[in-house]
Order: structure tokens, then C-alpha cells, then sequence
């Protein structure tokens, strides 16, 4: 992790906030706090509210009370465009490739609030080939032809190529075998080190808390308990809740 | 002589193949099908030949260039403020908003420029140009030279252009689109704008032919939904393939049986495919609608 000076503000602070569907409450006075560099971990079963609440911090929803802020700015209510370009990248649940466009162009279109920085097109598409070679092997195949694992490799390159230096990541280990799911959360490592901010989502609590600094555990659009990684992972409640042992 | 049928059939299926384009190329983006399609070609032929050519007496080029931009304003605006709001609802509602605008437009062109139809002669003459033995008119010439420029550029700017990426990924998953930042509202427009230029050109390029009157776009727009039904509903190759394979066959069949069985010719080619081949000749891959 890096050192923090005391008077940097937060990569991304939720404070507060409540998201209504219609009528129904899915958030409820919710709350985080990401530190720059570090990689946060919201667990939550299925209907938390975990998709909502990366769905309001890339835009696509606003809050009715409380605020979002991303290196000390405001942005609840922003564009999506705005919020993608300003340097959130959301990595969505179920991977959603462009089944019919070739792995290159899926990542070029991932570029595409960027598309005149071309210096910084390459030098990100090299780090994501760095990260999953296979990306690099079958660039000029269909993306709908991949593997699961290989579409979740494409799905956070895709992110990445926006040049995000928040990367929110929902439900990367959806479908993966556990082989797998333990490959890509060392990728999401690895990531993080180059100096990116990381949110993972997760059903998969293990997973999540194993590669995270922090965690926070979601329950019914509300934040149940949260802590430092391993001290999650050794809590009572969410060993019987969220890791079956 | 039936090397000329052929040949005015090529040149129709062309007109036919540029609007089955705009056809497919709504579909695709939006999922649903532009009835006012026939009426933009219908509007486009009205200022390109009496507003622009005759009212300010402009040369043909810049007459096409204006009109195709007036157009392309016309189709982006109605998309942005018809649809924009009407597709949330749903489909069927932004459909029938099509159909009224056609309506609209049709109105239009007759309260603006009166009910008799009008006479536009080609500035490029009426000679006949004999290749081997294959004779074509300027006319029949220009509308497969226009026609085969605008498929290969749409080909190129659909493949190769981040533009043709964008649109290619939006209509593949709009939401997904979104959340790249891509301007998903503004590619809707763009490329119903795109549309209405085709039906643009197809009516500055009909207007030679036929008498410009309110009704010369509703015929056409029609067969050019049927030439799109033939290739395959939203192909892009199926589009330009049963827009010309449905001109060349009417005509021929016209000459065949008939002329006044060539409208007959056409709708039955219609029923033969959706019974014989429903998906059309060269279908949309299904993998490419996600
Ligand atoms: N578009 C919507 N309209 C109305 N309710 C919605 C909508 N999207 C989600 N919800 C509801 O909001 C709640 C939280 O949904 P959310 O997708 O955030 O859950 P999640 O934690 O991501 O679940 P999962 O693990 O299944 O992805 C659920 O009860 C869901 O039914
Ligand atoms: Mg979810």
C-alpha cells in the first residue's frame, strides 16, 4: 500500500446515501471510504445492493441524500461519460463483451473517452497484454468466442483502457472455476500494484478478502460491518454467512 | 432489350438497396423500423430539386451536399427528440411516431411546394452508354456509381473507423455502450441521420425518373423494407443484396408477364421468401443482437 499524506483526500468517499428504484430503497445510508491504492472488497449475497452501488459511483444513478466524492471532488449526478472520463472505469457484472467485435476492437472501444491520447492507448494496451497475454494471442478473434475466463480477462481490459485510476469491478469471479477465480483476483493484485484504486464486488467473500486491505460487508443496501481484510476473514458473522465454514 | 431491362432493374434495385441500408441500419441501433423512410426520400427530392436546384439555381453536387446535410439535420433532431423520449416507453410507440412523422412530412411537401408534381431533368443528359453491348443510360450509370461508393464507404466506416466501432458496440448492448462513455444518445441520432441521407440520395437520384410528387417515396420506401426482409431483417450485406436482386427481378418479371404485374412481382417475391426463406439470404448472425 502507499503511504498516504494526511491531507490527500480519499480516492472515493460515499457518505451518506440513499438510492431509491422507484419507490423501493435499495441503498440505505451507506457509507465508504477508499483510501488511494488500496484495494477495497464490498461483499454482499445476492440483491445487496452491490451492482446499485457501483452503478451510482460510475453515474448511472444519483443518490436522493448523501454525497459521492472522487479525489475530493463531488460527483453524484454526473454524467457517465463525464465520470468514465474524469478516471472511474466500471468493469460490468457478467463480463457483457461485444460478442461481435474482434478482443482488439472490444478494447479500443474501452478507450473511447480517450481516443485522442494515443501515447496512452499503447502504453495501457501493453500493460493489459502484460497482465493477460491470451488477450494479445486471440486479439483478432470474436469476443464472443472466448472462454468465460477469457472474457473476464477482456472485460477488465476493456475497463482498464479507459485509463482509470479507480477501477471498480463487479462480480469478477462470476462463473469461474476456483482455479481460475484465485488467477484473476492475483491479476486484480497485480493491478493494484501498478497504482490503481480497486473496488471488487463480490459474492465470493473468500476470494475478495483474500487479494483486499478493506472490506465492507453489505447487507439489505446497508453496511453490516466492515474492517480490515483479514480481520473479516477471521470474524465470526461473516464466516458463517459469507465463507460456509 | 432485355439487357436494358436488366440494367433499369440494377439501377432500381439499387435505389431499393440504399434504403433497405437505412432500414437495416436503424434496426440495428434501435430496434425498430423507420416507416417514415419512404417519405424522407420523398421530402429530399422535393428541396433537393425545387428549393436547391430551381429556387437558387445551385449546381447539382452542391444541391446533393446541402441536401443530404438538411436531411441528416432533419433525421438526427427527430431521433433526438421523437425517439429519445418515446423508446423508453416502448417500440411499438416510437414505430407509429415513424409513421406519423412519414405523414408529416408527406403534408409538408405539399403545403410547401403545392400539389402538381414536379419535372427534373438530369444535368448529365439522357445519352445512352454502350458497354459491349451492355447499354445504360447517364443516369442509370450515376445512380450504381453513387451506390457502390456509399456501400464501400459504409463498409469501411463500419469496420475500420472508431465511429463504426462505437456503432457496431451499441447496437450490440447500449447500456454497456454507456458505461464506456460512449455517447450513446448521439450514435442513435448520428445513425438515424445516416438513414435519412440514404433515403436522401435515393430520392435526389430517383428524381430524373419520375415525376417528383408527394406520393414517389411511399412505393419505394415500401419495397426497399421488402428488398431488407429479403436479405436478411438488419443485414447490412442482405440489405444490398435483395435490394438489387429485388429490382433486377421485378423488372425482368415485368417484362416477362407483364408491367402492370411488376408491384405484384414484388410483394410476391416477399411472400415466396418469408415462407421459403424467413431469415433471408444472408441473415443477420443471431450472435450479433445480444
Ligand atoms: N432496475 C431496477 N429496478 C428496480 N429494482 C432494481 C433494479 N435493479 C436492481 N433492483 C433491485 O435492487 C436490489 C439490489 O440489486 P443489485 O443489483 O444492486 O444487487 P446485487 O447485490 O448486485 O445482487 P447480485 O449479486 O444478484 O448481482 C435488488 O432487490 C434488486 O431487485
Ligand atoms: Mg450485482
Amino acid at each position: 500500500m502507499l503511504t498516504i499524506a494526511p491531507s490527500e483526500p480519499p480516492e472515493l468517499e460515499l457518505s451518506q446515501v440513499d438510492v431509491f428504484y422507484g419507490k423501493a430503497q435499495i441503498l440505505i445510508d451507506l457509507s465508504i471510504h477508499v483510501e488511494r491504492g488500496e484495494v477495497a472488497a464490498i461483499i454482499g449475497a445476492n440483491g445487496a445492493g452491490k451492482s446499485t452501488t457501483l452503478n451510482l459511483i460510475i453515474g448511472k444513478l444519483k443518490p436522493s441524500k448523501g454525497t459521492v466524492t472522487f479525489a475530493g471532488e463531488p460527483i453524484a449526478g454526473r454524467a457517465i461519460d463525464k465520470v468514465v472520463a474524469g478516471g472511474i472505469a466500471c468493469v460490468p457484472q457478467r463480463r457483457r463483451i461485444f460478442s461481435t467485435l474482434t478482443v482488439m476492437e472490444n478494447l479500443e472501444v474501452g478507450a473511447y473517452v480517450r481516443r485522442h491520447d494515443k501515447g496512452g492507448i499503447s502504453a495501457t494496451l501493453d500493460e493489459v497484454f502484460e497482465l493477460f497475454p491470451v488477450l494479445k494471442r486471440k486479439a483478432a478473434d470474436m469476443g464472443g468466442v472466448l472462454s468465460g475466463g477469457e472474457q473476464q480477462a477482456l472485460a477488465i481490459g476493456r475497463g482498464l483502457m479507459a485509463g482509470p485510476r479507480l477501477l471498480l469491478l463487479d462480480e469478477p469471479s462470476m462463473g469461474l472455476s476456483p482455479k481460475l477465480t484465485t488467477e484473476m483476483f492475483a491479476s486484480i493484485r497485480k493491478i493494484a500494484e501498478g497504482g490503481r484504486t480497486v473496488v471488487i464486488v463480490e459474492q465470493n467473500a473468500y476470494a475478495a478478502l483474500g487479494v483486499a486491505d478493506y472490506g465492507y460487508v453489505l447487507e439489505g443496501g446497508s453496511i453490516a460491518l466492515e474492517g480490515h481484510a483479514d480481520e473479516l476473514l477471521r470474524d465470526d458473522h461473516v464466516r458463517d454467512a459469507y465463507l460456509g465454514a | 432489350m432485355l439487357g436494358q431491362v436488366i440494367a433499369s432493374g440494377l439501377a432500381m434495385g439499387c435505389i431499393y438497396a440504399l434504403v433497405a441500408l437505412g432500414y437495416a441500419y436503424v434496426w440495428n441501433t434501435m430496434a425498430i423500423v423507420n416507416f417514415a423512410a419512404g417519405e424522407f426520400l420523398t421530402f429530399a427530392a422535393y428541396i433537393f430539386v425545387a428549393t436547391f436546384t430551381m429556387s437558387l439555381g445551385l449546381p447539382f453536387w452542391s444541391s446533393l451536399l446541402l441536401t443530404a446535410a438538411a436531411m441528416a439535420a432533419l433525421g438526427a433532431l427527430f431521433s433526438r427528440l421523437v425517439f429519445a423520449r418515446l423508446q423508453r416507453q416502448r417500440a411499438l410507440v416510437a414505430i407509429i411516431a415513424t409513421v406519423g412523422f412519414g405523414i408529416f412530412l408527406k403534408e409538408m411537401a405539399r403545403i410547401i411546394y403545392g400539389p402538381e408534381p414536379l419535372l427534373y431533368v438530369s444535368p448529365f443528359g439522357d445519352d445512352m452508354l454502350d458497354f459491349g453491348g451492355f447499354r445504360l443510360s447517364v443516369q442509370q450509370l450515376l445512380i450504381m456509381v453513387v451506390v457502390v461508393v456509399v456501400m464501400a464507404a459504409q463498409y469501411f466506416v463500419l469496420r475500420y473507423s472508431m465511429i463504426g466501432k462505437i456503432m457496431r458496440a451499441t447496437a450490440l448492448d447500449r447500456e454497456t455502450a454507456a458505461l464506456m462513455g460512449i455517447p450513446v444518445n448521439a450514435v442513435l441520432a448520428g445513425t438515424f441521420a445516416f438513414s435519412a441521407v440514404l433515403a436522401a440520395l435515393a430520392g435526389i437520384l430517383l428524381a430524373p425518373l419520375f415525376y417528383v410528387t408527394t406520393e414517389m417515396g411511399s412505393l419505394v420506401g415500401l419495397k426497399g423494407f421488402v428488398a431488407m426482409i429479403i436479405g436478411g431483417f438488419g443485414s447490412v450485406p442482405g440489405a444490398i443484396v435483395g435490394g438489387v436482386l429485388l429490382g433486377v427481378i421485378e423488372n425482368v418479371g415485368a417484362f416477362a408477364i407483364s408491367s402492370t404485374y411488376k408491384d405484384a412481382i414484388a410483394f410476391t417475391m416477399l411472400l415466396v421468401f418469408l415462407v421459403v426463406r424467413p431469415e433471408g439470404l444472408i441473415p443477420e448472425r443471431s450472435a450479433d443482437r445480444a
